[in-house]
């Protein structure tokens, strides 16, 4: 694979604009490291709500996050517009794996990239469960 | 909590020091669900202590439970805060760092 910090919007398949808010900046200036996954979040659900079509509140087998990672390689500030761009990196028999960049509006290479890993499970039992099939469908599309 | 054990235990001054701490990566696996209005003890160990950099791994569990709900890793290196080029860790932080330092 590429070094993640050279990729561009081009690489990313599914790419959405979240907005920073003055509040998402700390005490250094810019936006702090705990608000990077609340765009990481933003990105992933979107993408499993419409593209994918998971309904969390009514399907019975749904995906729970497991493992979310970031690399921070130059920082964002309020009041700037954040590309969030999501690529399926792996699709596993009950999880998938989403790649995941941060572009803040000015620049062609990622402010972060980072990974979100989501496991099928059964709602009530949280135990794993193979991905349905129209979803994992979907998947194949986007990688 | 990272910021804050700095802030009271390492004499980080966020607003003042030249030299600061930035997150370079930060990894979280989750392995049990947690929900309000539970309570949490977040454990903080140092994993890894470099020449300007450290490697903190974090642990939260369901306050006086033993079992893991979830655990991860956050990367700092300390950088000048004008350049942000990589500066060596304090001597007053590097020193309070070894004092959470896992034994391997």
């Amino acid at each position: 694979m590429p070094d993640p910090s050279t990729q561009n919007r081009d690489n990313f398949p599914y790419l959405i604009s979240v907005p920073t808010r003055l509040s998402d900046n700390d005490m250094l200036g810019h936006v702090n490291n705990v608000i990077y996954y609340r765009y990481i979040e933003a990105v992933v659900v979107r993408f499993q709500m419409e593209e994918a079509g998971v309904d969390w509140l009514k399907d019975k087998i749904s995906p729970q996050a497991v493992e979310t990672r970031c690399r921070f390689h130059h920082p964002l500030s309020f009041p700037e517009m954040v590309d969030a761009g999501l690529r399926v990196e792996r699709i596993g028999n009950s999880s998938v794996t989403f790649e995941i960049a941060l572009f803040g509006e000015k620049e062609k290479t990622p402010a972060a990239t980072g990974h979100f890993v989501h496991v099928f499970v059964e709602a009530e039992t949280l135990k794993p469960k193979k991905i349905p099939e129209p979803m994992r469908a979907v998947f194949e599309k986007f990688q | 909590m990272v910021n804050c054990f700095l802030i009271n235990e390492g004499g980080l001054d966020i607003n003042g020091d030249e030299v600061i701490g930035v997150a370079v990566e930060t990894i979280f696996k989750f392995t049990k669900p947690i929900a309000y209005p539970q309570s949490i003890d977040a454990g903080l160990r140092v994993g890894k202590l470099s020449n300007s950099s450290v490697r903190y791994e974090i642990e939260i569990f369901l306050k006086d439970h033993n079992e893991t709900a979830a655990s991860g890793y956050f990367f700092h290196v300390f950088v000048d805060r004008a350049t942000n080029a990589p500066m060596p860790i304090p001597a007053a932080i590097r020193e309070t760092l070894s004092g959470i330092l896992a034994v391997s």
